[in-house]
């Protein structure tokens, strides 16, 4: 542990640091620590907080996590405690994450996101009166979490009170829409189980339209109640979005080199050290082992978009790649050199609010092309047999060579020299499973398909007979992709309306 | 490989990816400090004026940004660092995987007619007196002295290849030969490898440190922590040839590997072979160790009292007929006293594990051991001190290596938590829309059902008898409804909204809600009893000719004939009106072409009556359907323990072995990884004397015979598994922690089964542990150790310099002198061979080999023709080539090179005193001379030149520098130590 210090004589800040280095695959700087602060004096402290800190960094899965936690602190006389958590994924499916406190409790954590203590102040010191603050707010890509509550509590002889007052929100950035919550409460009880109260919540949503609603209980010879609902005007219509102009964004992002990678062919494991020559800060370096590899976040390629951001297109237009020219290199990726990551489908096609619903936030499409995945360059090569020279003990050698047999060759391959390299014997890889072998788990993607109404079977095929020359069944099967296939195929032969239904594929065994 | 022989076939160079792309030549100058890479975009779909996208600002990895190498790239290093005894007449090389790793950054590509292209790194030997090495720094720096002598850099390429297994040719321009080798660096890397070579001559007894350093001056100035200046060319060479031989200043690299050795005079192949001896007597304490048992803690007593608080422990390996003995006396004492404690209900502060108590399954031990029967192997295993231990090794090594199992078992079940939380969500989905259904939908009446139920009736089937054809049918629901008595648009949104029992139209007419009113509807119009649409009445007025009972039929005869003359005839049709007197329609106007008209008329009266008489549109037939049966099959159908179920039905999808789930289908996948890697090589890590105690006692040069032992393998493994459980419980993976995740002890991946490698499945050394039903160290296995099998162990120099020198048998001949021969390959039958079970080496010179082959057979009998007994064969290992010239002799000087598998150092000199002078190989010196080499037959050298000016290529040089690898074969008599214990 190192331990920094900040402050003469006594520091008032000092922090306990341990880095733990994991080598060489994967590559995982862990950092621990602790880390106390003390104002302002380390001996008479007004604000004295100590923190524990643990953080990683992944390089390479590209994964950064930090979690801290109060303990045992306190401002003045009043004790303060609470988490916070970072997660970072900067890797193919970029996601970001960070809470003080905890998450809005109406919004799904992302996958390993840790349970966090609320951030806490308690504003007395016993238990009668009891006066405590607590918060949280916290940033994901596409929202903002904020919320707040005070609870107090006191006991005069047989009287009792307690009151909450509180508030959640949670703000979506992109489509833009609000929940708050408020909530607050007041409860009297007295002797002779004489109780009264006052309990409020309300809610506003918005944006399209903006809702008010809510309730007011009142317990007081009974209880009260008087439902709130406040019709908040018209539906409010958006302010109107400038025309967009995917294709000039998508331009310039395919133009830069920074959304240009070398991915190393395999595990991927970096067999060298690298470092970055003079002047080469603005330069943008692939790995010539690799292959070319383009991913940019604009929009979604290979297919049709109507939309783009919250701006409706004139027509639905669909971009592609075709050539590509790298150096000395000329290739035409098509369907097998795509990239895929993740992308909003309600922000590229218009849908329904349902249809919002049952898609999921994001969903694997077309980002980029591979270059050079299967480039291969060698020599001319020069071979021969395997043959042994034989000695025999207290024998004369014999004339001729010994040849090995094919097989015993690839078995004695299976423990030599690649196979027992120390990549393989050695840190965190050495009992990985063989890249033949099949994951214990796979939760396959919900599949659709298209049934008539009438027997409930398979008519998937009717896609291709819409004229002209017939709709492209979807690959993966989702069910939006599913859904505007059978819009397609009404479009083309509107008497057939209503004759199919886009049902599970589980629906039909 | 087609002829079932193995080969192999050198390649100048493989690049991958990007670089593969690279075809400007390899060349003194670059012109650049790096790489450029443009890339022009067309994009689809965009206006064509601007469709066209460059990508600026790219380049390309190359020497100037390396600043050091990953040590695990170097797959195999020969001398092994540190030998003493080396032969003189070999190269020092290096092995590397990734096999494309060596040209990687080279920025520049191969030529097209030689393939000539230099690797970034190269192999470097000294003498200790030529160079100083700065460790301390990352890289280390190793400053060459002024005149020690240096290769030539443009000769680079020359030694870098790669080797690739059982592929002889492959045509740089072929494009199935780029497939064949795209797929053996994709799927079978471990028969690719690339190698460097350090051409230098060396000398006798002399020490040696070799480095790989950067060929090009932009790699040494990064390695050696600065940062390469853009005047440096991308091509410039860290040393000129020029300076090659000589220079005046010393040279400073960095190495990114070093190691050293010694030469000697001796020390080949088949000398050290040879230097091993049959053993005569083991030393007495192998096999065994003791261990302390008298106070074992926690309130136990002496465990073996009777011989002195001592029990004797094992390892995996056992030396035949000697056992370890402890007395039944002893052991019921101590046991009574041990299980006590496991039960106490208060017990020790820790609570003692009781290896594989999940797998058995059982809670704790039997109070009451009977010896005299054999014990069960859980109370065998649990309260037995020796096989605790060997328990507690398999547990600590889990412990250990923790990190890389987690990693490994994450990797396996890479998804179980996201599957188990999706299918935990439609758990709380199934039970929730269970309580709706159950509420809602089953006390329903069949018709109210049958409305709320609508939405969903064309995904039901329902199989029936079609009412009108009689024939028995699939349909959907929604199918049969619409041939049903039901009218039209009975089953509309529309109509069910106005029609719902609470609220809707209703509510607002002000009607009593919540009324079941539609149910009784819905039967009625079922039954028939009502019809939305009654059968309709002749509106007042309407003349019917059916009531006048004319048909189509009647209608005609009556029109067949007109009326006579002007007349007031009466006419043939009336039709009657309620309550009063029929009405007579007035008879058609009279003209002279009445008839005509009259005809015309008829005609048109006939059709209007045909037209009348037929039907509209054909009545569909209805049927009526029993609401009850309909209600049964919709609630059937969306029970939502059958439709969520449904739905992850398919999806979750698991592998053969290393995951299951419980009976409910949407309950949670546990995971049971498994691992493949022999257990027995993080056990030899701990100690070599955990495998076998007192090994160190073991004479150098010396064979032993041994045999596995079981009982100790068993109880290994199950601490591992049992170890292994907790550690997944810890980490949070689901598990029931009966899984048997470790079952290879001894590694068998290359064991040869009738010349062919078997199923993996058949190679595992204990059984399913929770299917152990025998004694411990008795249940049958897959593998099945046979129990005469011949178990070697080998402690040898030759192991020390070889470490992975392959062992097999032999089977020998009867010679013409009546005794054992060795047979030649050609020979008829061809020659038996037998190849090890397992096998495995113990660092740094001991090596164990177990064949299927009984003591006696290998013996033989030299009296007994019939039993020749078989010859041992020790061989290099496949992969570890080496490369270099036959040693000088003397005859070999100043000769002309005749062969080129058999080119020897002689022909590299006039004379031996010239010889001793020359240091790195250069490939343009006037000698050796090849201008008459030829190998008569050998189409494998057709066209192999060896100067560079010439037109070398670097398979050209591998194929020459290839010395043909050695096998010894000694008879089993000359090397098996007798068998201990009889027989």
């Amino acid at each position: 542990m190192a331990e920094l210090g900040w402050g003469e004589p006594d520091p008032l800040i000092t922090a306990e640091l341990g880095i733990i280095l994991v080598l060489p695959d994967p590559l995982v700087i862990v950092l621990l620590g602790k880390l106390e602060l003390s104002l302002p004096e380390p001996d008479s402290p007004v604000v004295d907080l100590k923190m524990e800190i643990a953080g990683s960094l992944d390089i390479t899965n590209k994964l950064l996590a930090l979690d801290t936690t109060l303990r045992d602190s306190h401002i003045l006389v009043w004790n303060i405690s609470g988490d916070t958590a970072l997660r970072l994924s900067f890797g193919s499916q970029p996601n970001f994450a960070f809470a003080m406190g905890r998450l809005h409790p109406h919004f799904d954590p992302p996958p390993n996101f840790p349970t966090l203590q609320r951030m806490a102040l308690s504003l007395s010191t016993g238990d009668n009166p009891r006066l405590q603050l607590d918060c949280y707010t916290a940033v994901t890509p596409n929202t903002f979490q904020v919320g707040a509550k005070a609870s107090a509590y006191v006991k005069f002889g047989d009287f009792s009170a307690s009151g909450d007052l509180g508030f959640d929100a949670l703000f979506h950035f992109s489509p833009f829409s609000f929940v708050i919550d408020v909530e607050a409460d007041v409860q009297v009880s007295g002797p002779a189980g004489f109780s009264a109260g006052v309990h409020f919540d309300g809610h506003l949503s918005g944006l399209d339209p903006v809702r008010c609603w809510g309730s007011l209980v009142i317990n007081f010879v009974g209880s009260h109640t008087f439902p709130i609902n406040i019709p908040f005007g018209q539906p409010v219509t958006q302010t109107p979005v400038p025309p967009a102009d995917p294709w000039g964004s998508l331009g310039a992002e395919i133009g830069r080199a920074a959304n240009w990678t070398g991915a190393l062919p395999g595990a991927g494991q970096q067999a060298v050290s690298i470092t970055q020559s003079q002047g080469a800060d603005k330069l943008t370096f692939v790995d010539p082992g690799g292959a070319l590899t383009l991913r940019q976040k604009v929009l979604p390629l290979d297919r049709d978009i109507d939309k783009f951001g919250e701006a409706d297109l004139p027509a639905p237009v669909r971009f592609g790649i075709g050539q590509v020219v790298a150096g000395s290199r000329t290739e035409t990726p098509g369907a097998a050199g795509a990239v895929t990551g993740p992308f909003a489908a309600a922000q590229f096609e218009k849908m329904t609010d349902a249809e919002k619903l049952s898609r999921p936030s994001f969903e694997p499409m077309n980002a980029g092309v591979v270059i050079a995945a299967d480039a291969l360059a060698f020599g001319a090569s020069r071979g021969r047999d395997y043959l042994y020279e034989t000695i025999v003990v207290d024998a004369p050698k014999p004339a001729k060579k010994y040849p090995l047999s094919s097989a015993a060759q690839m078995a004695a391959h299976l423990n030599g020299t690649a196979a027992k390299a120390p990549s393989r014997v050695n840190g965190l890889g050495k009992y990985s499973p063989t890249p033949s072998q099949p994951p214990a788990v796979n939760l396959a993607r919900a599949s659709y398909l298209i049934a008539d109404v009438d027997k409930l079977e398979d008519a998937t095929h009717i896609l291709a007979t819409a004229s002209p020359g017939g709709i492209p069944v979807p690959n993966p099967a989702e069910k939006g992709a599913m859904l505007r296939a059978l819009a397609a195929y009404y479009k083309a032969a509107p008497k057939e309306r209503g004759k199919y239904a886009v049902v599970g594929s589980w629906e039909l065994s | 490989m087609s002829d079932g022989l193995g080969s192999y076939g050198f390649l100048s160079l493989v690049r991958r990816g990007m670089g593969a792309a690279l075809t400007t030549p390899d060349a003194a100058i670059l012109g650049n400090p790096r790489v450029a890479l443009p890339v022009q975009v067309s994009v689809t779909g965009a206006p064509a004026a601007t469709a066209q996208v460059s990508v600026g600002g790219l380049l390309m990895y190359g020497p100037g940004e390396i600043s050091g190498l990953n040590g695990t790239a170097l797959a195999r290093i020969w001398p092994v660092p540190g030998a003493t005894d080396v032969e003189s007449n070999y190269f020092p090389i290096v092995e590397i995987v990734p096999a494309d790793l060596p040209w990687q950054y080279t920025a520049s590509g191969p030529d097209a007619t030689y393939n000539r292209l230099r690797p970034w790194l190269c192999l470097i030997a000294l003498e200790d007196t030529e160079f100083d090495l700065q460790k301390g720094k990352s890289p280390p720096t190793v400053t060459v002295h002024p005149d020690a002598p240096l290769p030539k850099l443009s000769q680079a390429w020359a030694w870098a290849h790669v080797q690739v297994a059982g592929h002889k040719s492959l045509a740089p321009g072929n494009a199935a030969d780029a497939q064949t080798l795209r797929d053996q660096l994709t799927n079978h890397p471990e028969n690719l490898v690339a190698r460097l070579i350090c051409p230098r001559r060396l000398k006798d007894s002399t020490h040696y440190t070799v480095s790989l350093v950067p060929v090009f001056a932009r790699g040494v100035q990064a390695g050696m922590g600065s940062l390469p200046s853009d005047s440096v060319d991308g091509l410039a060479p860290s040393w000129s040839d020029a300076d090659a031989p000589s220079r005046h200043d010393p040279l400073m690299l960095p190495a990114y590997y070093s190691w050293s050795f010694s030469t000697a005079k001796f020390g080949d192949f088949a000398y050290l072979v040879q230097r091993l001896q049959k053993l005569q007597t083991l030393p007495a304490t192998l096999g065994t160790r003791p261990m302390d048992v008298s106070s074992p803690g926690g309130g136990l007593p002496s465990a073996a009292p009777g011989s002195g608080g001592i029990l004797r422990l094992e390892g995996a390996l056992k030396v035949p007929g000697v056992g370890t003995k402890w007395s039944d006396a002893d052991r019921k004492a101590w046991t009574n006293k041990f299980v006590a404690l496991t039960q106490a209900s208060a017990p020790v502060q820790t609570a003692i594990p009781l290896y594989g108590r999940w797998h058995v399954p059982r809670s704790g031990l039997n109070a009451a051991l009977d010896l005299s029967k054999p014990l069960p192997w859980f109370d065998d295993l649990n309260t037995d001190p020796r096989t605790r231990v060997a328990a507690g090794l398999g547990a600590a090594v889990v412990r250990a290596d923790q990190q890389a199992l987690m990693a490994s078992a994450w990797q396996q079940g890479a998804g179980i938590i996201e599957t188990n939380a999706q299918l935990r969500h439609a758990q709380l989905g199934r039970e929730a829309s269970n309580r709706l259904y159950k509420r809602h939908l089953g006390p329903m009446a069949p018709g109210a059902a049958m409305l709320v139920s609508a939405p969903v009736h064309t995904r039901i089937r329902y199989t029936t008898v079609d009412c009108v054809t009689n024939a028995t049918d699939t349909r959907t629901v929604s199918s049969w409804l619409r041939s049903s008595l039901l009218p039209r648009g009975f089953l509309d949104p529309q109509w069910r909204r106005m029609t719902r029992s609470w609220g809707g139209s209703k509510a607002t007419l002000g009607a009593p809600t919540h009324t079941d009113s539609k149910t009784d509807l819905w039967d009625r119009l079922m039954n028939g009893s009502f019809a939305a649409v009654p059968a309709a009445t002749a509106p007042f007025g309407l003349a019917l000719m059916a009531a006048a009972g004319i048909d189509a039929t009647g209608l005609a005869g009556l029109l067949a004939t007109p009326p006579k003359g002007p007349s007031n005839a009466a006419p043939a049709i009336s039709y009657p009106r309620p309550g009063k007197d029929a009405v007579k329609p007035n008879p058609p106007p009279s003209s002279d072409n009445r008839g005509t008209a009259w005809s015309a008329f008829g005609q048109a009266a006939k059709d209007l009556a045909a037209a009348l008489a037929a039907p509209v549109r054909p009545a569909t037939p209805r049927c009526p359907y029993d609401s009850a049966t309909l209600k049964s099959v919709v609630t059937k159908a969306l029970d939502p323990s059958v439709t969520t179920a449904a739905a992850y039905s398919g999806r979750v999808q698991l592998a053969a072995t290393g995951a299951w789930r419980g009976p409910d289908p949407l309950g949670p996948v546990y995971l049971a990884p498994s691992f493949p890697q022999p257990a027995f090589e993080p056990l030899r890590k701990l100690s070599n004397d955990w495998v076998i105690p007192g090994l160190d006692q073991m004479p150098f040069n010396s064979i032993c015979l041994l045999e596995s032992n079981e009982r100790f393998i068993e109880a290994y493994l199950a601490g591992m598994n049992f170890e292994l459980g907790r550690e997944l419980l810890w980490n949070g993976i689901p598990t029931d922690q009966r899984g048997t995740y470790f079952r290879q002890f001894w590694d068998r991946s290359s064991a040869l089964k009738a010349g062919q490698l078997p199923d993996p499945a058949t190679r595992y050394d204990i059984e399913v542990m929770t299917r152990w039903t025998q004694q411990l160290g008795q249940n049958p296995n897959p593998a099945g150790m046979a129990a005469g099998a011949l178990f070697l162990l080998i402690r040898g120099d030759l192991l020390h310099r070889y470490p992975n020198a392959q062992f097999y048998v032999t089977k020998a001949i009867v010679g013409a002198d009546g005794k054992h021969a060795f047979p030649d390959v050609d020979a008829l039958p061809p020659p038996q061979e037998k190849h090890p079970l397992f096998s495995g080496t113990l660092p740094l010179d001991i090596a164990f080999f177990a064949f299927d082959l009984p003591y006696a057979d290998a013996y033989g009998d030299d009296k007994d023709p019939t039993k020749p007994g078989w010859y041992f064969v020790l061989q290099e290992h496949v992969v570890e080539s080496r490369f270099g010239f036959n040693a000088a002799a003397p005859a070999d000087f100043n000769k002309p090179v005749a062969d080129w598998q058999n080119m020897s150092w002689g022909s590299f000199a006039p004379d031996s005193a010239t010889l001793e002078t020359l240091d790195y190989i250069d490939l343009d010196a006037a000698l050796p001379d090849t201008s008459r080499t030829q190998n008569p037959g050998d189409t494998a050298t057709t066209g192999l030149i060896w100067n560079a000016s010439k037109g070398a290529r670097a398979s050209d040089i591998a194929y020459v520098t290839l010395r043909d690898p050695l096998r010894v074969a000694i008879h089993a008599s000359a090397l098996l130590p007798p068998l201990t214990g009889g027989s």
